[in-house]
């Protein structure tokens, strides 16, 4: 927890910054992703809630809610769905990271990945069964965006602690 | 090895740790979010300011289609590359067999050209080979001549004259623009002829007199009658074959000489008319 007490207030705000970037990218890529997998009910990978996962477990303590308020905000917005409905979702996400990031640090990759694949699996599958008529082909297409995003998930984690090493105070 | 055994240490420890984040900080903002979700199910609060979100981003739904644009330019521009890449290819082959075609056919024209020498041929040229002239003056005294203004840069050195009513002379001089032309009836000049009735050939011969020609050397026995038409033979090459030059006028044979005096009178008239044709031969 040393960390915590040598924080740099000019660091903290860089750090804000960071991750608030980070994750309006997020929110922009997964509605362009959104939009282009229009002809699979608009399952895609969800990139907010990768990076949203990235920051709740590398800063807990910066990241906070708030970041999960806003970026579900803003997705609700964007993708068109109740306001809300991303908001609820993230913020229990962010909570289970956040209790248990230290688990989730030790992980190895292979292991944080299919973490990961469960994450977006039920993420996405709740959006599927709450808003959309279900069909084998959408199924699958949720299948496919969860191994997806495992396979993204390592590299998504290096960028990310490329950008963090760099940006932020950690 | 020493790295795994480290992280498998630090998961031994961090499996009974937890973070500082606790439920009951949480609770209240999934509350708030749930009352939004129904704030918005219920009363669609959100729709406007939806509408105004759409209206901000909705250049981003244009990206797909910008992006799809482009890859099409983008290969269009390599299709259209390849495509004119092989017309190139194709044309440069048309060019490579072109000049197979060109070496083959210069070597029939070679072997041609060697055939016709082995043959004798003696190849015509299609040479611009007359010109016109227009009768400046003419003079008959001390001898007579005619001089014809021509265009320049012309060669009429060789050549024959011609007016609208027959052969009248041939290039003596040029110079520039100017010619001379000496009168196939002026004194020494000789022009084989032949006779049309008998194909006999003779020389006449000039007199200096315009129209008046005569003939020597054609012995008593000669079949030659007044009235007979002559015309060049072409023999020598000077004139032209089978131009009409003159008609046997008189016939005479002096009883001591054994050959006939004949007299011709000429068809051309030399001072006739304001244009020469100049020809070769």
């Amino acid at each position: 927890m040393a960390y915590f007490s040598t924080r740099n207030p000019n660091k903290t705000i860089s750090t804000q910054l960071v991750i608030g970037i980070s994750l309006i990218s997020g929110v922009f890529f997964q509605s362009l992703f959104n939009f282009f997998s229009y002809e699979i009910d608009g399952s895609s990978i969800p990139v907010t809630l990768l990076v949203l996962i990235y920051w709740n477990i590398a800063l807990p303590k910066n990241i906070g809610l708030a970041w999960s308020f806003i970026s579900g905000i803003l997705l609700d917005l964007n993708l068109g769905y109740f306001l809300g409905t991303h908001v609820i979702l993230f913020l229990l996400i962010s909570y289970l990271t956040q209790r248990y990031f230290h688990r989730i640090r030790a992980m190895f990759q292979v292991q944080q990945s299919i973490l990961i694949a469960s994450i977006v699996f039920l993420y996405l599958q709740i959006f599927y069964l709450f808003f959309q008529e279900f069909t084998f082909f959408g199924f699958m297409a949720i299948i496919f965006n969860s191994l997806i995003s495992a396979l993204i998930w390592p590299i998504l984690f290096g960028l990310l602690r490329l950008i963090r090493r760099k940006y932020t105070y950690a | 090895m020493a790295k795994e055994h480290k992280q498998a240490v630090i998961a031994q420890k961090a499996i009974f740790t937890t973070g500082s984040m606790r439920l009951s900080r949480v609770i209240p903002s999934i509350l708030f979010a749930i009352l939004i979700l129904a704030a918005d199910v219920s009363f669609n609060v959100g729709e406007r300011i939806k509408i105004y979100v759409g209206f901000a981003t909705e250049p981003i739904i244009y990206i797909p289609q910008i992006v799809e644009e482009g890859w099409i330019s983008f290969s269009d521009y390599f299709e259209d590359r390849e495509a004119l890449q092989n017309e190139i290819d194709r044309l440069k082959e048309d060019i490579d067999s072109q000049r197979f075609n060109l070496i083959n056919y210069e070597k029939v024209v070679q072997e041609n050209k060697e055939l016709k020498k082995l043959l004798g041929y003696v190849e015509q040229t299609n040479k611009k080979n007359y010109i016109y002239g227009e009768i400046e003056e003419i003079n008959f005294a001390p001898k007579p001549s005619m001089t014809v203004g021509i265009g320049r840069n012309k060669k009429p050195d060789q050549m024959i004259a011609f007016n609208w009513t027959g052969l009248i002379g041939s290039v003596e001089l040029s110079a520039g623009s100017k010619v001379e032309i000496k009168p196939i009836f002026a004194k020494g000049s000789q022009i084989p002829i032949r006779n049309r009735r008998t194909n006999s050939n003779m020389i006449l011969v000039g007199t200096d007199m315009p129209q008046n020609f005569v003939i020597k050397g054609l012995k008593k026995n000669e079949d030659i009658v007044p009235g007979d038409k002559l015309v060049t033979s072409g023999l020598g090459k000077k004139y032209p074959k089978g131009i009409n030059v003159g008609t046997v006028n008189k016939i005479s044979a002096l009883s001591n000489n054994e050959f006939l005096e004949i007299e011709v009178l000429g068809t051309a008239e030399f001072n006739s008319g304001d244009q020469i044709l100049l020809t070769l031969p």
